[in-house]
């Protein structure tokens, strides 16, 4: 018995590449029954996310065969058979193992430690399971996956702290107001990066939003996406009493928000924080607002970097997190060797950096 | 036994708070029961203890510094006990326990500040006098920790800190509301000791600095507290006032009673 792991990611292929190779749930079915199709006995999951295609196989035969059987499958998705095996990458066994353990606790992720793709894998291995298609090797492996990858989450810091400018937003709101389903969120200006901040807040279920934006059918439009209400530009300054959070991103060359705009309308509003962030280049809010009690103030760099340092923060646990997969993956390995055994090269495959691949020896196999 | 009771007590209070510092090492709020469950023993212990002493003297505990302290010290875990559970803010339980612990350790320690004094048979009025207004002090005290929690989390806030850095504290909102409520809340209890004050009978003595310095203080309470509730002032001036007040009432405690009894100085 061997266990392959057959895919391409963020690390190997471009967006473009991975977009035309990517399946959709009724593509993956179909691809899961070709495959069953050409290796009758194997068991199988695919994955397709944004950032990965990856195929799981485990079967009593030689690597060959199963790159044969998803370039077949590939092809009757029509999807491009040769720019797959551009970028293509395999993990055989042991390899395979670590690499399905490391893509569910994020330490594969594009931005690492994220959780999505751990319930992306949940599905995959669940679609795999209804189809039929999960035997006593996919179902053991997988269930040792998810142990794992809930173990590494628990006992590292590998998911602590915001790693995008909208999270770390929310997260600053959170420490301001707490929950923040008694707060209101302005809007100024309606660029990218603040639309998808007020949408990242939007989905803590903020009490209302205001929208104001220089054009006025801007401001509808996007009011009536997230559910909030849309105000003439002129109108925005008599609002700053009753708001709590301003997110701010015109295109105005000067400070649309002063000090002095900020000073007397905290007295109204009997002192309680305001949150202002400023998303604007050149800035919309005077940094001196920030010198006022409980304002607090922060431009679109102190949000990249927090959220770099928090990144960074994750990259140091990466070492912390494979020793504790380490730990599943003896446990997967220990229960392999008893039960079956590997057909080709043996368990662990190429030694990493010795320059051997396993396309190397795929004329072995 | 009083005194091995009270540094039973001082024992569990510090036990409390080593387990809240530990806890705030690990980026987390001591919220479970354990705490709750030690400042709770800590506080039985420390009752039996001042009753006891209440029952040789026959009067409230409060005849020397080291009765004082530990009676502050109590009254600072009956406001935890209280508060915390009305307001359900763990952050209260953190600061309890170093507090009360710290107040009763300095009566224990110094064995000179706990020489048996005699006094005059207390009368109602008074009692209610110097008792609620220990209380008071333990209640402002409490406000004065959160306050300094407010200061360091909003500071942090202000400077831009990654928010992870604010895991084991509540949100800043919440810490302001705090500060102004356990303050507002000393101010009252105060208003109403230094209010029995007033109905002492005349046989009783009344220091006239300690009288002077107890307006003082409830004037300066009466007006951060007034400011804050009309918005006249902001959050970080009402926490660094109330943080003030209380150093400014801890570093002339002591003092005040001192000129009070060496100097005579009594009302005629």
């Amino acid at each position: 018995m061997n266990l392959y792991c057959l895919g391409l990611s963020h690390q190997t292929a471009t967006v473009e590449e991975r977009e035309q190779v990517a399946l959709n749930p009724a593509e993956r079915t179909a691809a899961l029954a070709r495959l069953r199709e050409a290796l009758p006995e194997a068991e199988v999951v695919a994955l397709s996310t944004c950032n990965r295609v990856e195929f799981f196989v485990a079967a009593e035969v030689g690597l060959h065969p199963v790159r044969a059987a998803v370039a077949d499958a590939l092809r009757a998705a029509e999807k491009p058979v040769a720019c797959w095996e551009r970028h293509e990458y395999i993990h055989v066994n042991g390899a395979a193992v670590h690499h399905t353990f490391a893509v569910a606790a994020g330490l594969q992720s594009m931005v690492i430690g994220e959780t999505e793709i751990f319930g992306q894998i949940k599905s995959a291995y669940e679609e795999a399971t209804a189809a039929g298609c999960c035997g006593r090797v996919l179902h053991r492996l997988f269930q040792t996956t998810f142990a794992a990858a809930k173990d590494a989450r628990t006992h590292s810091a590998i998911t602590r702290g915001s790693v995008s400018v909208g999270s770390v937003a929310v997260e600053l709101a959170e420490r301001i107001f707490g929950r923040l389903t008694d707060t209101t969120v302005m809007i100024l200006g309606a660029g990218d990066t603040s639309e998808r901040v007020l949408r990242t807040l939007v989905a803590r279920q903020v009490k209302s939003v205001l929208v104001s934006n220089r054009s006025h059918d801007r401001a509808v439009e996007l009011a009536a996406t997230v559910g909030g209400e849309a105000h003439r530009w002129e109108d925005w300054n008599a609002l700053l009493p009753e708001v709590d959070i301003i997110i701010s991103s015109t295109a105005a060359p000067h400070h649309v928000l002063a000090r002095d705009d900020v000073e007397p309308c905290m007295e109204r509003r009997d002192f309680r924080p305001l949150f202002l962030i400023d998303l604007a280049v050149p800035r919309d809010i005077d940094p001196t607002a920030a010198l006022v009690d409980a304002v607090y103030l922060y431009d679109i760099d102190d949000l990249q970097g927090i959220a770099q340092a928090n990144l960074r923060e994750r990259e140091r646990e990466i070492v912390r997190c494979r020793a504790l997969l380490h730990k599943h993956e003896a446990t997967f390995s220990h229960w392999f060797h008893k039960t079956f055994r590997p057909v080709d090269g043996g368990w662990t495959g190429p030694e990493p950096g010795s320059g051997e691949s396993w396309r190397d020896r795929e004329a072995n196999l | 036994m009083d005194r091995t009771l009270l540094a039973l007590a001082c024992l569990a209070y510090l036990a409390a708070a080593a387990r809240a510092l530990y806890a705030l090492g690990q980026r987390r709020l001591e919220t479970g029961w354990t705490s709750f469950t030690l400042i709770g023993l800590a506080f039985i212990l420390q009752t039996w203890g001042l009753f006891l002493r209440a029952g040789q003297t026959g009067i409230c505990p409060v005849t020397n510094l080291f009765e004082i302290l530990t009676f502050i010290s109590w009254s600072v875990a009956l406001n935890y006990l209280i508060l915390g559970t009305i307001f359900r803010v763990s952050l209260l339980g953190a600061l309890t326990a170093p507090l009360a612990g710290g107040l009763a350790l300095i009566g224990l320690i110094f064995p000179g500040l706990d020489l048996p004094r005699s006094m005059p048979p207390m009368t109602f009025e008074l009692e209610m006098h110097i008792g609620l207004s220990l209380i008071a002090y333990g209640t402002l005290g409490l406000a004065a920790m959160a306050a300094v929690v407010f200061l360091v989390t909003s500071r942090m806030l202000k400077a831009r800190t990654g928010p992870e850095r604010l895991d084991p504290v509540p949100p800043v909102g919440a810490l302001d509301r705090v500060c102004w409520r356990v303050a507002m809340l000393g101010w009252l209890v105060l208003t109403a000791g230094l209010g029995f004050g007033f109905v002492v009978p005349e046989s009783a003595v009344i220091e006239r600095v300690k009288l002077y310095w107890s307006l003082l203080v409830w004037a300066a309470y009466g007006f951060i507290v007034a400011a804050r509730w009309l918005s006249k002032m902001g959050p970080t001036r009402f926490a660094w006032a109330s943080l003030g007040v209380f150093v400014f009432m801890l570093l002339t405690f002591w003092g005040v009673n001192q000129i009070g009894r060496s100097h005579g100085l009594y009302l005629p």
